[in-house]
């Protein structure tokens, strides 16, 4: 396979709360190809979103070090980061975070905005990209008229508009029904594979991990799963699904038995 | 991001907060109006002060007297005497910003004769340089300006019909020249025609001297000034022609004190008023003192100033409230916006571009807030000139001249300045703000729901 296009170097993540510390990550490596749809999946306190935090450089971390196309985001300034996040990365946010007093097509031409692009391109860009996420019609709707699906997806327009090589999203599906999120689910792949975009996906929700290629199992800080999804040796999901539920109980018992052992000794 | 995209979206925020942008502008609306009437105020003070003094005389005259009294360090008064001689008189015409410069002697023991028979005695005439003449401000009602070497003689409005025989006595000098409703009668002798010589003239009968003649190439009449007592009831000849009579009478009535070549005045033209200022300095420095009305506009601008100062104080204390006004718009506004300026930091929104979108907004409110505070001021203005009495403000109205001036004056370089400062105070005010965006953490703001 070609360069890794994120790489994760022994990073270690440590807050003060008071005189305590707590150790949120602990010895994470890993490595995410181009186009991989890679899922971060743990329960919550297990740091998963410490560490998406820390992929995106919106922390900095205790130790160790954040590789994204190969320059190494723990050691930038505030300034590079945003020029950075500017050329290379894209969010989707569990809370949408779209700016109420903009209509979806001005959301969705921010990005583009900040990067200094003309308002011809910004416009017909934006306007392509809200037709591939279905939302054609709605193009002068303001986020208050809009259902919380309708308005993740014009998230997820506004993540992709500009291109980037790397798409973060932090519980994209976190508010909405079941149904609506298998919509966004599908939708978000959609968009990434077929631009070969690397998107990495932070949620609680086995379902959601189904759609990965690629699992990274964080418990209490620590990865203590990487599963490569074959999609072609499971029939379904629900196969997949099960499967993921086998890999996590062995892994916990593991721990829990590793931890018992410990305290015996 | 493009400067366009930057300003539209500065704009867009301050339209989506329209009362409260409102009610900020009106602050920085009374707070510019505010220093502009003070200041405008200033100025109509200083200007109604120079319209008086000028009615008064020639700011740029400065006066050189034989005996002038100064006031000392200690505040006694010191006798000092000039010594005025030609020699000064050139030494000043060198000095820069002279434009001219004429020594005054006058004489009352003269004799005019027209056409032989008619006289008029004992008037006083003053000599001055032919080329100073014009340089100093007069004007001639008829004849032409004089020219070096020639003898003149120009009458003030009030004199050149009281010419009269001699051989005939005079009882009652009033009917003589004038009629009953105080109207002058007409002259009996046509000056403008007339064959004219002045002489020496002694009022010591029991010498008999004989007085030169000297006779008259141009006559003229001077056009009498407002104010100006001189262009009224003096008349005016070429300075050697007076000199040489001052002379002869000091022969005839024996008087040794007379030194001939020096003046009891000399008067300086400066070409404006700070030229006049220096002028009066370089001849302090050569020891000679001066008067000139600019030394009373000085003290009186002096005066007034401490006035200036606790108006436009007034003035920018109100500025200072709205300044404070923006910062807390500003302030407040960023607190509401937070969690946007974290996303649009995360979705790569240079710290300079939001540094800039929060400058553009204060700005802008200072800039309208001028814009409609030069408005408010020139209302203010014309309500003042139109109701207020321009001697009731300011020391102008004390010396008893009443000049119809403005209240308020508002010139157009305070229009532009005022427009321009409260620009810069709303920048000034959004400043700290500005930073304060700028450190809001990208991931707080994604955080706070």
């Amino acid at each position: 396979m070609s360069e890794p296009i994120i790489k994760v170097d022994n990073l270690r993540k440590v807050y003060k709360l008071g005189t305590q510390k707590v150790v949120a990550l602990d010895n994470i490596n890993l490595e995410i190809y181009p186009g991989e749809i890679c899922c971060i999946l743990g329960t919550s306190g297990s740091g998963k979103s410490t560490l998406l935090n820390m992929l995106a450089g919106l922390e900095k971390p205790s130790r160790g070090n954040v590789f994204i196309n190969n320059s190494s985001i723990s050691q930038m300034s505030e300034k590079e980061l945003v020029d950075f996040r500017q050329k290379y990365l894209g969010f989707v946010f569990q809370s949408y975070n779209l700016i109420n007093s903009m209509t979806a097509l001005e959301n969705v031409t921010l990005p583009l905005v900040f990067k200094g692009k003309n308002k011809n391109f910004r416009v017909k860009a934006a306007k392509n990209i809200l037709k591939t996420v279905g939302l054609s019609s709605h193009l002068n709707h303001k986020p208050s008229q809009m259902s919380g699906g309708q308005q993740q997806r014009v998230g997820i327009a506004r993540a992709f508009v500009s291109n980037p090589s790397v798409v973060f999203a932090d519980e994209p599906t976190g508010n909405l029904d079941s149904k609506t999120t298998d919509e966004i689910m599908k939708i978000m792949l959609d968009v990434a594979q077929s631009f070969g975009q690397t998107l990495v996906i932070v949620t609680h929700d086995r379902d959601i991990a189904s759609y990965a290629n690629r699992i990274f199992y964080l418990f209490d800080g620590r990865i203590c799963y990487d599963l490569h999804v074959n999609k072609e040796l499971y029939g379904n999901r629900e196969d997949l699904l099960h499967h993921i539920q086998e890999i996590f109980d062995t892994e916990k018992q593991k721990i829990s038995q590793s931890k018992e052992n410990s305290e015996v000794e | 991001m493009k400067i366009k995209d930057i300003f539209s979206m500065a704009l867009g925020n301050l339209m989506r907060r329209k009362l409260r942008t409102f009610l900020t502008v009106i602050g920085v609306i009374v707070g510019a109006a505010a220093i502009i009437v003070m200041i405008s105020l200033g100025i109509a003070m200083n200007k109604s002060l120079d319209d008086t003094i000028s009615e008064m005389g020639d700011l740029t005259i400065i006066e050189l007297n034989t005996y002038a009294y100064t006031i000392d360090d200690n505040g006694n008064y010191q006798d000092k005497r000039n010594l005025l001689n030609d020699e000064l008189v050139e030494k000043i015409k060198k000095l820069d910003g002279v434009v001219a410069v004429s020594p005054f002697v006058s004489v009352y023991e003269n004799k005019i004769v027209a056409n032989r028979t008619y006289e008029l005695q004992g008037q006083e005439i003053y000599g001055i340089d032919a080329e100073a003449f014009e340089q100093f401000g007069y004007e001639l009602e008829y004849g032409d300006f004089p020219k070096k070497g020639e003898t003149f003689l120009f009458f003030g409005t009030d004199t050149y019909y009281r010419f009269r025989n001699p051989d005939k006595p005079v009882y009652d000098y009033f009917k003589e020249f004038y009629n009953t409703d105080g109207t002058p009668k007409p002259p009996k002798v046509d000056i403008k025609k007339a064959k004219i010589y002045i002489s020496g003239f002694s009022w010591n009968d029991e010498r008999k001297y004989e007085f030169k003649k000297y006779n008259v190439q141009k006559v003229g009449i001077l056009k009498q000034k407002e104010n100006d007592w001189m262009t009224q009831y003096s008349i005016f000849a070429d300075i050697e022609t007076v000199n040489k009579i001052l002379s002869e009478n000091a022969k005839a009535n024996n008087n040794r004190d007379f030194k001939p070549g020096e003046y009891n005045t000399v008067k300086i033209k400066a070409a404006d008023i700070n030229s006049a200022e220096k002028i009066q300095n370089t001849l302090k420095e050569m020891g000679i003192t001066t008067y000139g009305l600019s030394d009373m506009r000085e003290s009186m601008q002096k005066q007034q100033g401490t006035l200036q100062m606790i108006l436009g104080g007034i003035g920018a204390m109100s500025l200072i409230v709205a300044a404070i006004g923006i910062a807390n718009t500003m302030v407040m506004s960023i607190y509401e916006r937070t969690k946007e300026i974290g996303v649009m930091k995360v979705l790569g929104c240079k710290l300079s571009n939001i540094k800039s979108m929060f400058l553009i907004e204060s700005s802008v409110i200072g800039f309208i807030g001028g814009i409609f505070g030069v408005a408010l001021s020139y209302v203010a203005s014309f309500l003042m000139n139109k109701f207020m009495n321009a001697s009731s403000l300011g020391s102008a109205g004390n010396f008893g001249i009443v000049t119809e001036s403005a209240v308020s004056i508002i010139p157009w370089w305070l229009v532009l300045l005022s427009v321009v400062f409260s620009t810069v105070v709303g920048l000034i005010s959004g400043y700290l703000p500005s930073c304060r965006a700028t450190r809001i953490s990208a991931l707080e703001a994604i955080k706070s729901e």
